[in-house]
């Protein structure tokens, strides 16, 4: 044993093992999603409970359909901020970052207050356990990336990041990307259809 | 086919499309349910033929041949059934003259494809081995010294083998006339090319000819 | 120049300044560097936060009563475990990436196993690792196998001796879900671990402070279902499929099991990502897939498996909590639930978690075969195929343990159809295996006799499977004891057997001592033939209709119950040479040699145990894994310069 480090490391591929995880994971994710959304459609459809939502209750749709509209413009922040970095603009990093969080925080936030002024709450028929159930899951997926957010923000102020390393901020991007996705596809299924 | 998922940008086109799609199907769900069902079943076919049809294939990475101890010159031969071709062996005793050169003859262990996936490779490594021995016999009576191997079935992956065990300094790839190429052996120039940083002098052997005329070039 | 948190515990190298050095902790600063004198006060206060937070946000919201124990518990089980993980540094390296701060310079200096003591810390070396998990997974293995033992001195004869049905329901429980969770998917994690960064020639795993932090998950979720037993209202008592609505009026316990699944689940998971991430992107360079030896093929197809299915168990856990804490109604028939939902649900992840339970066995014993026979192994691209089959073929046969469970009548046909056809990738590696062996030069030591055994009982339990999965036998049989013998069949007498093979197998490796090789056969012979007087008859008495997760039975079973527990008592007997062998040898066992079985793979061509950073230089791969018997046949040089990428213009 007469070396003290590692070999260096060869790569298979071309493609970063940080990038590779980061979408492994989020296909972990999107399964998770799926069981929720396995349980909506039994305790929806194949229950055959009509209407839905069943009376009294109604769903807040255009309240969540700003919401969709914020988060949807924080990805684009997000990208921006990682364009930013890639070309050197750390002024760029920095404002898309902080704009990100704050529209994250925003859409967390408007979903607190909504679920206080919904006017049912998780014990009300299935209903309500799907409809918090997703929602629910999705708002810990936004609590999550915006831990994630923070901490790359706290760093790019911090001076961290360049054109040539900038990982950090590219897998928390894609993260963020996921959450938006799934957004779409949450609100499409709870608040729409 | 090129996998999509390799930074946040892709993520993010992915993000865009997304919610293009979606608002589509919403839309088209307000005018008529099956509007909306239409919608999904042609953005997943578009997908899909995006997916299957455009991925461009990735240009592979090129290689340099690691160093080799000074002195000498080595030559890869790659060849297949061609390895006893006359064609083939004059163009290794022209290169080889002069300076010393040590030349290693390859031959690929090509298999039918149902055996290559069944991997019942016995019969194809014997062929192989047999081409070989005439092939290194006839080399090494023109006095050039001469090892040979039977390599994996897929040439490239054979040259690439012997690119780490032998460190050659060109390569030889002696095919058949066009036409007349074993299916693993299709693209194997050009691919050889795009590959290695590598001098590569293609021979076309035409065993027929060559059979018809025992004495003509 | 960097500022280290505990400055005092790192010096830098002076000629190599990006490496750090290791220095001891000294005074108050040992309680606040991560590790076990951390754990102590970090566990307790991550659990007062826990119960400060329940408490506090049910007293804001006037939620009657203050003191709920199922949403105290839920929390706690949460924080009390995420505080022994502070406290012991799993998140020390995120946690200041995170707050900017710059990272501590990579310490190699404690890299690997020196002592004993460094077994019991965060340690990102995957070897250590691997140790780490197959010792505590056979530990599991005996405690499992004890509740098991214990409820056979029950089932001995008709009528209730020993425990009552509660409590017999629970060592059921605990038996299964410790076997499943605790012992035969991490085991195979564990000997992954280890083995395969050697066997792609890499240094380490893609992530190994991720890999570090996963093992540890195994033991929380172990001593969560251990305490579960002993809560005040019995222990988990539903089963380990812990079907809706018995489960969501189970005590206190079955929170216990819930979130146990969660851990073990979550550890599972992040290693899957692991391997997957290694084995894409840190292969040796001329190792292409079709190079890949079969062991780390099984393990990428698991690894899918895994990632893809076992979020779906956290969902149904997810919704058996959420009806309990929160009283939703996802599986409550009066309001709305649909209660099938939850086996579907729970199915789904479960029956790829059997393939995730044998794939990886399937791995080590085609290495096992092909270097014991001294043959290459018999097809190999099919035998990568066919693992590739069966994953992506397991995700279509969850509702065959559904039957008789009520469900929509009209799936039951395409479910057998798709389980009848899951048979023949498996035939294909059965028969792949006969014809490795077939005219081979044959070396029966332990690992190659309990892969022969493997092949044996798995080819019978897969034969029960196949009638199982006939719709109108399973009607017949579901629910008895003709189950219980299909599931040992294949999970004792394939998944444990691998086990064994593989622990056997690569022993001297990961040691560096020899096994005692005479125990081990005897080892094997007991195990064998126990194991099959235990099984073999619960065929019989199943479908005679013994139905089984019952105390108490039908005086016409009595006899062949008799003979079964007694069978388990001597299966039972024959664990205790296995750990004797193991920790003896360990301890005073002969040097073992770096190629005890002359074996073509990368992990052979270095030393037993291999060195602290596996290799010198990257290996070159240049041939196949399984050349044995080929003349001049290499898999693998060293010390040859590398072919250099030329960048593209």
């Amino acid at each position: 044993m007469g070396y003290d480090y590692p070999p260096p490391i060869h790569f298979s591929s071309r493609i970063s093992p940080v990038i590779v995880g980061i979408f492994l994971f989020i296909g972990s994710e999107i399964m998770l999603f799926g069981s929720f959304f396995t349980v909506y459609f039994f305790d929806r459809v194949v229950n055959h409970t009509h209407p839905w939502p069943p009376p009294p209750y109604e769903r807040p749709v255009f309240v969540a359909g700003v919401n969709t509209l914020i988060l949807v413009t924080s990805s684009f922040t997000m990208h921006w901020a990682t364009q930013s970095i890639k070309r050197g603009n750390r002024a760029g990093l920095q404002a898309g970052m902080v704009l990100t969080f704050l529209l994250g925080l925003t859409f967390l936030l408007t979903q607190v207050i909504e679920y206080h002024r919904i006017g049912f709450n998780t014990s009300d028929t299935s209903f309500a356990a799907t409809f918090f159930g997703l929602t629910g899951l999705h708002g810990c997926h936004v609590f999550v990336g915006l831990t994630i957010l923070l901490a790359m923000t706290i760093r790019s102020f911090r001076g961290h990041f360049s054109p040539e390393h900038h990982h950090g901020i590219e897998v928390g991007g894609i993260y963020w990307h996921f959450v938006d996705v799934m957004w779409i596809i949450v609100y499409t299924t709870v608040y729409l259809l | 086919m090129r996998n999509p998922f390799r930074s946040e940008a892709e993520a993010f086109r992915l993000l865009l499309g997304f919610v293009v799609a979606a608002a589509l199907i919403v839309i088209g769900s307000r005018i008529n349910v099956w509007v909306g069902v239409a919608v999904a079943v042609v953005e997943a076919g578009v997908v899909a033929w995006v997916v299957l049809f455009r991925g461009r294939k990735e240009r592979p990475i090129m290689q340099a041949p690691p160093p080799h101890p000074p002195g000498e010159r080595r030559i890869l031969v790659i060849a297949n059934e061609t390895v006893g071709g006359r064609a083939l062996l004059s163009e290794i005793k022209q290169r080889a003259a002069g300076a010393r050169t040590s030349v290693r003859v390859v031959t690929p262990a090509l298999n039918s494809p149902v055996k290559h996936w069944t991997s019942d490779e016995d019969e194809a490594r014997a062929a192989a081995q047999q081409r070989l021995d005439k092939s290194l016999a006839a080399i090494r009576s023109a006095g050039i010294e001469a090892t040979g191997e039977v390599g994996d079935g897929d040439p490239l992956q054979a040259i690439e083998d012997a690119l780490r065990t032998f460190a050659p300094d060109e390569l030889i790839i002696s095919t058949h006339p066009e036409g007349r190429s074993h299916w693993l052996e299709r693209g194997v120039v050009s691919g050889a090319r795009e590959r290695f940083a590598l001098p590569v002098t293609h021979v076309v052997v035409d065993l027929d000819a060559e059979l018809k005329s025992p004495t003509g070039y | 120049m960097t500022t280290p948190a505990h400055e005092d515990t790192h010096v830098d190298h002076t000629d190599v300044p990006e490496h750090g050095v290791y220095v001891p902790p000294s005074g108050w600063h040992r309680w606040t560097y991560p590790g076990w004198l951390r754990v102590i006060w970090a566990t307790p206060l991550f659990g007062a936060l826990g119960l400060g937070l329940v408490v506090l946000l049910r007293w804001a919201a006037s939620w009657d009563p203050i003191w709920k124990w199922s949403s105290i518990a839920t929390v706690e089980l949460t924080a009390v475990p995420l505080g022994f993980l502070v406290g012991l540094g799993g998140f020390d390296y995120w946690a200041r990436y995170c707050s900017g701060k710059p990272t501590l310079p990579e310490d190699h200096s404690r890299h690997g196993a020196r002592s004993w003591r460094d077994y019991f810390r965060i340690n990102t070396d995957h070897k250590v690792i691997g140790v780490q998990y197959v010792v505590t997974t056979m530990t599991f293995f005996v405690i499992g196998g004890f509740l098991a033992l214990l409820f056979r001195a029950e089932l001995a004869h008709p009528g209730d001796q020993y425990f009552n049905p509660q409590t017999f329901n629970a060592l059921v429980t605990d038996h299964a879900s410790l076997m499943i969770f605790l012992v035969i998917i991490p085991a195979f994690a564990g000997l992954g671990n280890f083995v395969i960064p050697l066997m792609i020639g890499a240094a380490d795993m893609a992530f190994p402070r991720l890999n570090a932090l996963s093992y540890w998950l195994l033991p929380i979720a172990g001593i969560m279902l251990l305490v579960g037993l002993a809560i005040p209202g019995g222990g988990p008592s539903a089963g380990w499929t812990c079907y809706a609505p018995l489960c969501q009026h189970q005590p206190l316990g079955d929170v216990f099991f819930n979130m146990a699944v969660q851990w073990a689940g979550a550890s599972s998971i992040m290693t899957a990502l692991n391997f997957l991430v290694t084995i894409i992107t840190m292969r040796a360079p001329g190792m292409t897939f079709w190079r890949m030896p079969l062991l780390v093929w099984a393990n990428f197809t698991t690894s899918m498996l895994v990632v893809l299915a076992t979020p779906f168990i956290a969902g149904s856990q997810f919704f058996v909590m959420f009806d309990r804490v929160m009283h939703t109604n996802f599986f409550e028939a009066g309001n709305g639930g649909y209660v099938i939902g939850y086996q579907h649900i729970f199915w789904f992840y479960s029956h790829p978690a059997v393939y995730i339970m044998i794939l990886p066995g399937f791995g080590i014993i085609s290495e096992v075969v092909a270097v014991m026979s001294r043959k290459p192994i018999f097809g190999y691209r099919l035998m990568a195929l066919s693992l590739l089959a069966i994953l992506v073929l397991g995700f279509s046969v969850w509702a065959h343990h559904m039957f008789v469970a009520g469900m929509a009548g009209w799936l039951r046909v395409p479910i057998m159809v798709t389980t009848l056809l899951i048979a023949v990738p498996t035939g294909i590696k059965v028969f792949s295996w006969l014809a490795t062996l077939w005219e081979g030069r044959i070396h029966f030591t332990t690992s190659m006799l309990f892969a022969v055994g493997f092949i044996f009982c798995f080819v019978i339990g897969g034969l029960s499977g196949i009638w199982l999965g006939a719709v109108p036998i399973d009607i017949q049989a579901n629910q008895s004891y003709y189950i219980v013998a299909h599931i040992h069949y294949v999970l004792f007498g394939g998944s444990v057997f691998t086990i064994f093979a593989g622990i056997y197998y690569w022993y001297p490796k990961m040691t560096g001592r020899m096994y005692n090789e005479r125990l081990g056969q005897l080892h094997f012979w007991l195990t064998f033939i126990g194991f099959n007087l235990t099984f073999f008859p619960m065929h019989y008495i199943g479908l005679q209709g013994m139905p089984r997760r019952v105390a108490d039975y039908a005086n016409r079973f009595g006899g062949i119950n008799e003979f079964i527990s007694i069978a388990s008592f001597g299966l039972g007997a024959s664990t205790l040479i296995f750990l004797y062998n193991m920790i003896w040898s360990w301890a005073h066992g002969p040097a073992a040699p770096n190629n005890p079985w002359r074996g073509l793979g990368i992990e052979w061509q270095v030393s037993s145990p291999p060195p602290i950073f596996n290799f010198e230089e990257v290996p070159q791969v240049v041939g196949s894994p399984y050349e044995y018997g080929v003349p001049g046949a290499r898999h693998v040089i060293f010390g040859a310069p590398q072919p250099e990428p030329v960048p593209a213009d």
